[in-house]
């Protein structure tokens, strides 16, 4: 898949009805999941960079999967289809143009955890 | 009485949701895995009478999330499991329910998902303890 398809620059971080409704839950659950956001990410991003670099498919597919799981859980579409690009990437055994996603996501997982930041 | 449940699911967050659903319906969160391997350990240690199962999640010592769930069907049938999904495949939701899964959820939650979930085990349990 070529990086310049990812072109969703106008589109929302997360999903505001899906922020709302964990915001909705009370328990101050939407609280604790933007704290495991800004605690985990960096730290699996870090990790997919470091499969990337070790040329590792199996290691790259696993955190990507991670991390698409986690843009799931907020409605973060974008972030969410990046990491899903990598995660293929990673089940295909070919890693490249991996690397470019990666800075996209990373810039998108900014842009997801300023999004959770505002909304709390 | 309070029931047990299981929550199997590779995402944290994921897991978080499902602990904080499944609390306001009442049941206790026994135990937490992150794959269905470790999930299939704990469902045989802990017993629980509910299990929510992921189906999209890696698989780890060659167990699948569908293998884990057969098995779980096999050793105890009377426990209900929860699939939980992130993709609305027809065939993959039939797969599971034809089998005997008690609900198919779909992710992202919202404060509606776990209704269905909630009516159909009240009346499994009813009927259970009639």
């Amino acid at each position: 898949m070529a990086t310049d398809s990812f072109d969703t620059t106008n589109d929302a971080p997360v999903d505001r009805e899906v922020i709302q409704n964990l915001r909705d839950e009370g328990d101050n659950l939407l609280y604790d999941l933007v704290e495991m956001f800004i605690g985990e990410v960096p730290v699996q991003l870090d990790a997919l960079q470091a499969a990337l670099a070790n040329n590792d498919p199996g290691a790259t597919r696993l955190i990507a999967h991670t991390l698409k799981g986690t843009g799931g859980n907020f409605g973060a579409a974008r972030m969410l289809e990046l990491a899903s690009a990598i995660e293929e990437k990673g089940r295909n055994g070919s890693l490249d143009g991996a690397a470019a996603l990666l800075v996209m996501l990373r810039d998108e997982c900014v842009r997801v955890r300023e999004a959770l930041e505002a909304a709390l | 009485m309070t029931l047990s449940a299981l929550i199997i699911d590779d995402s944290p967050f994921a897991r978080k949701i499902i602990r904080h659903h499944l609390t306001k319906l009442g049941f206790h969160v026994v135990g937490e895995a992150e794959n269905a391997a470790q999930g299939l350990v704990l469902f045989r240690e802990l017993k629980p009478r509910l299990v929510t199962l992921d189906v999209m999640m890696p698989e780890r010592e060659g167990i699948s999330s569908l293998a884990a769930f057969r098995t779980i069907r096999s050793e105890a049938p009377d426990t209900a499991v929860v699939i939980v999904s992130a993709v609305p495949f027809e065939k993959t939701r039939d797969t599971y329910l034809n089998e005997g899964a008690t609900a198919y959820v779909i992710k992202p939650f919202s404060q509606f998902s776990f209704e269905p979930v909630r009516q159909k085990l009240q009346r499994i349990f009813s009927a259970a303890s009639a």
